[in-house]
């Protein structure tokens, strides 16, 4: 009896230990914006937060992460992909306040294309100006 | 996929998938100026008999300067009618 509950104690904390095993960057530059996006590792199967501190970010180039073709394997199961702004300075807190994040461009529409696998994909917090965005998978 | 909580002015935004719920939650989308005929929201997930699209919810947002574009593209069938509430 006590064995196989250890045993069940054991396979959970593991359970617990894996889900929690998320991938954050906090993002406070549009360099590394741009570089966190370029550094999607397909290996990298985990949930992934990308934060992004409170200011203005210009996007001269469109930004593209792809889970299927560009990066990834279409084979592969990715956890949850989530780009969140508003946070303050080293992404210590976070501030739900319209506009804190903003990516800027200053003509042609670039676009931001997100390309999931099964994952899925969350953006909240995020405002932009002459930006076009794809989501698809 | 959800979008909640942004304001992205003039943009234009597709969204293209049959195999994710698609959310837009308390957010403000403006399309690009200049074209009174140009759309906010682009949603055009691909229609497979077998695995037909999932859904598409807009809540507590606004679209602005332009139209939301439904377009279910492929397929042999007819999609049942949507339901706008």
């Amino acid at each position: 009896m006590t064995a196989p509950f250890l045993m069940f104690l054991l396979l959970s904390l593991l359970v617990v230990g894996a889900a929690r095993a998320d991938t954050e960057t906090c993002i406070e530059s549009t360099s590394a914006l741009y570089q966190a996006f370029a550094e999607v590792d397909a290996d990298n199967t985990s949930t992934v937060l990308f934060k992004l501190r409170s200011g203005t970010y210009s996007i001269g180039t469109g930004l593209a992460l792809g889970y299927r073709n560009l990066d990834g394997d279409p084979n592969r199961s990715y956890g949850k992909r989530t780009i969140r702004g508003g946070y303050s300075a080293g992404c210590a807190s976070q501030s739900e306040t319209l506009g804190a994040t903003s990516l800027v461009a200053a003509a042609g529409n670039p676009s931001v294309r997100i390309e999931t696998n099964n994952n899925s994909l969350e953006i909240s917090n995020i405002s932009s100006q002459n930006v076009d965005f794809v989501l698809s998978n | 996929m959800t979008i909640r909580q942004s304001r992205w002015e003039n943009t234009r935004v597709l969204l293209q998938s049959r195999c994710h719920n698609m959310a837009i939650r308390n957010s403000m989308i403006t399309s690009r100026t200049g074209n009174p005929f140009d759309h906010a929201v682009i949603y055009s997930p691909f229609w497979d008999v077998a695995n037909p699209p999932q859904s598409f919810t807009v809540v507590g947002s606004t679209l602005r300067g332009g139209t939301l574009f439904i377009a279910i593209d492929g397929g042999d069938v007819n999609p049942p009618a949507a339901s706008v509430g």
